[in-house]
């Protein structure tokens, strides 16, 4: 049996002492960032601003509604105006440096509560966020992706049924024999929004003509070209990275398939769609907000970020960003101490409408509106739904 | 299964073969594997999309000049970083390349975003038949292409004096040197060269598909599974591996779907390493 020795105990001892000592003064300077405090109240996000993804419109998103409010003052919690500091740390895409980061926003910036990143790493947030016992604001997850966690995380984003069933309106208003090829990437999401959109289409009075799932990377398309005119599909879905399906516009003309409509579902979302010059002309995509809309704070999200922003999508990200930390500042105002606890519970309780619509949590979770918009010269224009849009125009690129 | 499908194949291979030569170049003369060669291939891109979407130019007139600004990059790389390393262990001027694919890829992101880019051409998305048979023209281009690098590669190689020198460096760099070749110099020229052939793969994968920051990776993964199934060393032999990969690639997605593409084709390139470890095709100028 091995045994401890002395010196290596007395070190334990001393590294406990140590701990705990750390963890009275954390415990100290947390409850004078909360409760009976006059000092800022900190929020804090691990967000990606470097590596494969860039976050930098939704941060200023973030950021805005912050200095908004301070600007104001900042909010009112137990009588006192105290101002909101919000601590940015960059994941560089990495989750195990989320993880970390999120702790340390908790633990050692004493953040009471969270503001999210995207897509994937929201949904690895929420663990962090249960264990913490600390809300977690997040948008850019549609609201089916949100796992049941232990009621920590909150998701006010698009869904993915809303934004189908609003293509499908769309798509009956055009003159097209309703036959779709759909061609989504072979991971968990892909074949997720595979079934989500084939089964709305079908209800919709659409047919699944083709159905073909890629690897990501994907750069030889011929066999999907040749299903999608063997079967005369008219309506193209396509659910896959940008670099994909760059690759496979490309080869769809090249190869003369020329469906009447085209979806990009995550590719076409990309401000870097301009890249395709003419060819990307007509192509659908499903957006968040539009200026035309008549969403609120619009006009001064565009004032204040369509210099640094052109991109449509890029500015519906800067208001996907705000909408949550407003969201999110609206429930400290509520929430009376400012604790986690409490802004956790008056999160449950919202009911505004922020700059993204209309917000009211059920099960954590509250759908914004979705539209589609149509890419024309490198910009993009809502064309569905009616109000606020454009009439849409043929898929010229392909055609 | 379509002429079409086996068609977009063999000429997808093209470019296969254009994207492992270089590194079949420097492995069979180097012994060194380079894992920023994805980055030297966007890189390629990325320097062509400042003449071609700055400035206006057609890509193939760019091309020779991001040959050119590749090699000119790559050569100070090899001299006076990677071949005083390779004097020293084997590992590092492997872990020094990883970490020139991860700078590289910090440095596109800093200089380009994160967007992806393509360079447009007016042969990106027409089409040509040929008996019957619709292929892109740009694959047709990037095949022809490859065909004139394989061979002017493979003359360089067996025809000239830098040739000799290159395969005797290759073969025995101690004794190359005692006859007077500067064994350095060979290694830089021949990094050099290899990221030009890697700019010019670059600048038709930006033409024919897109590039991002990240793109290189599955690039440098396509260009190992041509150099092993060809073998090191064989010019001729990347140009047929690169078109046996395209064709599998093709054969397996029509057959099987899109989902078991990977499956086959690094199936095959474990077979071949088990089966016949050297590669499918004879050396012709490592040692």
């Amino acid at each position: 049996m091995r045994t401890v020795r002395p010196s290596l105990r007395l070190a334990c001892a001393a590294a406990c002492a140590a701990l705990l000592a750390a963890g009275c003064a954390g415990n100290d300077t947390t409850s004078a960032s909360s409760t009976g405090s006059t000092g800022p109240i900190v929020i804090g996000t691990s967000i990606s601003l470097s590596g494969t993804t860039v976050l930098t419109s939704i941060k200023d998103g973030y950021q805005l509604a912050v200095d908004k409010v301070n600007a104001a003052g900042g909010v009112k919690v137990d009588g006192v105006k105290r101002k909101i500091k919000l601590v940015v740390l960059d994941n560089r895409s990495d989750t195990n440096t989320m993880v970390q980061q999120v702790r340390s926003l908790v633990l050692s910036d004493h953040a009471v509560a969270l503001l999210g990143s995207c897509c994937q790493q929201n949904i690895d947030m929420e663990g962090q966020a249960d264990a913490l016992k600390t809300p977690l604001m997040m948008g850019a997850l549609p609201v089916e992706l949100l796992p049941a966690g232990k009621g920590y995380a909150w998701d006010s984003f698009q869904s993915l049924a809303d934004g189908a069933d609003k293509f499908y309106e769309l798509a009956a208003t055009a003159s097209t024999n309703k036959k779709i090829l759909m061609v989504s990437s072979n991971d968990a999401q892909g074949k997720a929004t595979e079934q989500l959109w084939g089964g709305l289409g079908k209800k919709a009075g659409f047919t699944v003509a083709s159905s073909k799932a890629v690897p990501n990377g994907t750069t030889d398309f011929s066999d999907v070209v040749q299903s999608g005119k063997s079967t005369g599909a008219q309506i193209l879905i396509a659910d896959m990275a940008p670099q994909d399906c760059f690759a496979m516009w490309k080869q769809m003309k090249a190869l003369a398939y020329r469906p009447k409509l085209a979806i990009g579902l995550q590719c076409a979302q990309t401000p870097g769609w301009s890249a395709l010059g003419s060819l990307g002309d007509g192509t659908l995509v499903q957006l968040n907000w539009t200026e035309s809309a008549g969403l609120p704070d619009t006009q001064m999200i565009v004032a204040k970020y369509a210099k640094k922003y052109p991109a449509l999508n890029d500015l519906g990200s800067v208001a996907l960003g705000y909408h949550e930390a407003e969201l999110l500042v609206d429930a400290i105002s509520r929430s009376g101490d400012a604790t986690p606890a409490a802004i956790n519970k008056a999160l449950a309780t919202t009911d505004m409408t922020s700059a993204l619509g209309p917000v009211k949590f059920t099960a954590n979770k509250s759908t914004t509106p979705s539209f589609i918009g149509q890419w024309e010269s490198g910009k993009i224009q809502q064309v569905w739904p009616a109000k606020g849009a454009v009439p849409l125009k043929s898929l010229s690129g392909l055609g | 299964m379509s002429l079409d499908v086996l068609a977009a194949g063999i000429l997808a291979g093209g470019l296969y073969a254009l994207i492992g030569l270089g590194i079949s170049l420097v492995f069979g003369v180097l012994g060194l594997m380079n894992l920023a060669h994805g980055e030297l291939v966007i890189g390629g891109a990325y320097l062509a999309s400042l003449l071609v979407v700055d400035a206006g130019w057609d890509p193939l007139a760019a091309l020779p000049l991001a040959m050119a600004g590749m090699a000119l990059i790559a050569y100070p790389l090899q001299r006076y970083l990677l071949t005083p390393l390779l004097r020293g262990s084997k590992s590092a001027p492997l872990v020094a390349t990883f970490g020139l694919s991860l700078l590289a890829q910090a440095l596109f992101q800093a200089a380009f975003g994160t967007h992806p880019k393509a360079l447009p051409a007016s042969y990106a998305d027409t089409g040509l038949s040929v008996l019957g048979v619709r292929v892109q023209t740009v694959y047709v281009i990037a095949f022809g292409l490859t065909v004139v690098l394989c061979a002017g590669t493979h003359l360089i190689l067996t025809r000239t004096r830098a040739g000799s020198a290159l395969r005797a460096a290759s073969a025995d760099p101690d004794t190359a040197a005692v006859l007077g070749i500067d064994v350095d110099r060979v290694y830089a020229m021949t990094f050099a060269g290899a990221a030009a052939l890697a700019a010019a793969g670059g600048v038709l994968t930006g033409v024919a598909q897109s590039f991002t920051p990240s793109s290189g990776l599955p690039l440098l993964l396509t260009g190992f599974a041509v150099m092993a199934l060809a073998g090191i060393g064989s010019v001729g032999g990347v140009l047929a591996a690169g078109v046996a990969l395209g064709v599998l690639q093709s054969v397996s997605v029509s057959l099987f779907g899109g989902g078991w593409r990977d499956v086959v084709v690094y199936l095959a390139f474990f077979l071949v390493l088990a089966v016949r470890p050297q590669g499918l095709f004879r050396k012709a100028y490592a040692g």
